[in-house]
């Protein structure tokens, strides 16, 4: 889908139509779930494991 | 937070984000919140938007102001928490080297960041308080006394 970006308004600021905005996001999630599936791929199992038992004990207060 | 930010919109959801970044060239930027395995935990992914519709995902420190573009999602974080303040924003560079960007930005913001956030550093092994000068492989932010 052609989007016809309008960055012009104030600095910094993009207008998106209601169709672009849906085509974006879906973009994005496509996107993210492609990075989130490299970062899994790119440490061991224990490592994860790791991180949930830390996550488990912060939120235990341990 | 002196670096200075671009101007950024949240969409309906409040969960995307997007702005355009001038530096070298103008680039259009959007980033978003999703589900990591833990509803309460939210990894956050950034891309530079083509005229095409789609999203460029390798560009980060592409426009010749990465710290502005860093302050912005740095901003852009405190907007979303503050919207989902039981959330917690995990950030991990799919490299070492991407994840140490993000590490120096969180040092660059942490005077201001820290005010408001709890900051946790992840080194693979163990997570503690962010300590700067020490390398971690992802961060989680959250409210303070959430």
């Amino acid at each position: 889908m052609e989007f016809n970006i309008n960055n012009g308004t104030d600095p910094g600021r993009i207008q998106f139509t209601g169709e672009e905005l849906e085509s974006l996001r879906s973009a994005m999630e496509k996107l993210a779930k492609e990075k989130w599936d490299c970062i899994i791929a790119n440490h061991p199992p224990e490592y994860w494991e790791n991180y949930w038992n830390a996550v488990k004990r912060r939120r235990a207060r341990i | 937070m002196n670096t200075p930010w671009y101007d950024y919109l949240p969409d309906s959801s409040g969960n995307m984000f997007y702005f355009a970044s001038y530096g070298d060239g103008n680039i259009n930027k959007v980033l978003i919140f999703s589900y990591l395995d833990d509803p309460d935990i939210y990894r956050i992914t950034m891309g530079n938007l083509r005229v095409d519709g789609s999203i460029d995902v390798h560009g980060m420190g592409d426009t010749g102001d990465p710290a502005s573009v860093l302050s912005t999602v740095a901003k852009a974080i405190a907007f979303f928490l503050a919207d989902y303040p039981e959330a917690e924003v995990f950030i991990e560079g799919t490299t070492a080297a991407r994840s140490r960007l993000y590490q120096m930005a969180i040092v660059r913001e942490l005077d201001d960041l820290g005010k408001y956030f709890d900051i946790y550093g992840f080194d693979g092994n163990h997570e503690e308080i962010f300590q700067p000068g020490k390398n971690y492989r992802s961060f989680t932010i959250s409210l303070k006394n959430k």
